[in-house]
């Protein structure tokens, strides 16, 4: 089999984007346990998808996740309001019905004007604070640390940005789980074996300002702590590491 | 002193298999995390409809750490379970009732866009659209519409193909070449 030309073929794509039926899905599965340059190919393609979602805000809600925890946890078996609203089942006459239709139309039209003002203004929003990102991460004094995931999280990662002369220090989130409920991300910089802390940031904002860090550093940790942050770091809670 | 941190790569599928047959909540943040958008992109496929794919999706996520202990490796990987039971609780939904109340609706939604101003429609995607296109600026706009319609609409290289009437071959290439591109910006 010609790997290289398989890798190509575009398979891989459809497979990793979910559009694959069964079958194909199954022997994807066959060829990348045969070949571990296709197991690699799926996981770049993989990372760079779930990053792209996740930049363009057009992941899943976040609340979808957290209502299926809520049920999970309550254990509860009751159906799930659906987001669509009933129809109205009176249609007692032919004018009612078209005034019902006509207000329905006017309320829609309303919906989806403040829907796209609202979308528009907070795009240009994320706009305005790309290009702010991109001079951070484009600024030649920045020494850039790349950050993996440890064994809690191996997908994670995340670029860290520190300048050599402002001092500043900046995380870019790529990837990180949603912590629990109570719970924060925190870095640490950790100099021979000891963790200092550089502060607590969000995870899903892709690029945040930590602190001003003038001190030396063998390496950059992410632990998840309490919210607010813990004085030393949980390690057992480690989730990514960028050596300097 | 906090001891330092030593990295063991180990697998993330079985790190979740193993979650999962736990009965262990944070299976389903990382199936979520990692599997979430390619889930939801097999049910939007079926469904046609975000805001129902992702009641779909939901109700997937409490089906798959109910029967996760029942996942079997042999036949495919978690990844390709995952997505067969997130296509066919889509195909239940297009038959229960809310799915044809459903498309009613949207029926309904589409004489509005149609009936309103549709070129201030038209304008206000296209602003909508120019921005978020500042953000992969990398690529050219046949590009954006196909890794759009690929991985966000639930489109197959096929049905591409058919819409934009470009053949087979020249969509994968293209998805591919963009893709990459995007690959090496990240």
């Amino acid at each position: 089999m010609d790997i290289k030309e398989y890798i190509e073929s575009g398979i891989l794509e459809e497979y990793v984007s979910g559009l694959l039926t069964d079958k194909d899905n199954e022997e994807v599965d066959r060829i990348a346990g045969l070949y571990p340059e296709v197991q690699d190919e799926i996981d770049e393609i993989r990372s760079a998808y779930n990053l792209l979602a996740n930049r363009l805000g057009i992941a899943p809600d976040s609340s979808v996740l957290e209502k299926s925890l809520a049920q999970i946890s309550s254990n509860i078996d009751e159906e799930i309001v659906p987001a669509q609203k009933e129809e109205s089942k009176d249609r007692s006459g032919i004018l009612l019905y078209a005034i019902a239709a006509v207000v329905t139309l006017l309320l829609v039209s309303t919906a989806i004007n403040f829907y796209f003002f609202f979308q528009i203004d907070e795009l240009n929003q994320n706009y305005s604070e790309a290009v702010e990102n991109l001079s951070v991460i484009q600024n030649t004094s920045a020494k850039k640390i790349i950050m993996t995931g440890l064994p809690n999280s191996p997908e994670s990662h995340a670029s860290l940005y520190w300048n050599e002369q402002t001092k500043d220090i900046y995380i870019q989130v790529g990837d990180l789980p949603v912590p629990p409920s109570g719970h924060q991300y925190q870095l640490w910089a950790e100099i021979d074996g000891v963790m200092v802390n550089m502060g607590v940031f969000h995870h899903n904002q892709s690029l945040q300002h930590i602190t001003k860090y003038d001190g030396i550093a063998d390496a950059f940790d992410v632990t998840l702590e309490v919210e607010g942050g813990s004085e030393t770091a949980t390690v057992e809670n480690a989730y990514l590491r960028g050596a300097i | 002193m906090a001891e330092p941190i030593h990295i063991t790569k180990i697998q993330t599928e079985e790190r979740i298999i193993a979650l999962l047959e736990a009965k262990d909540e944070h299976s389903i943040r990382l199936i979520f995390d990692r599997y979430g958008n390619a889930m939801l992109n097999a049910i939007l496929k079926v469904v046609g409809n975000r805001a129902m794919a992702e009641d779909v999706l939901q109700e997937v996520l409490v089906k798959v750490w109910k029967k996760g202990g029942t996942y079997k490796k042999g036949k495919g990987t978690l990844f390709t379970w995952l997505v067969s039971i997130s296509r066919n609780a889509a195909i239940d939904k297009t038959r229960s009732k809310e799915f044809s109340q459903a498309r009613k609706s949207t029926d309904l939604d589409n004489y509005v866009y149609d009936s309103e101003s549709q070129s201030q429609r038209n304008s206000n995607l296209n602003e909508l659209k120019g921005n978020v296109q500042e953000m992969v600026s990398l690529l050219e706009e046949h590009e954006r519409q196909l890794i759009s319609m690929a991985f966000f609409e639930g489109y197959t290289h096929n049905d591409i193909s058919k819409e934009l009437d470009t053949p087979l071959g020249t969509v994968k290439t293209r998805i591919r070449s963009a893709l990459k591109k995007l690959r090496n910006f990240i």
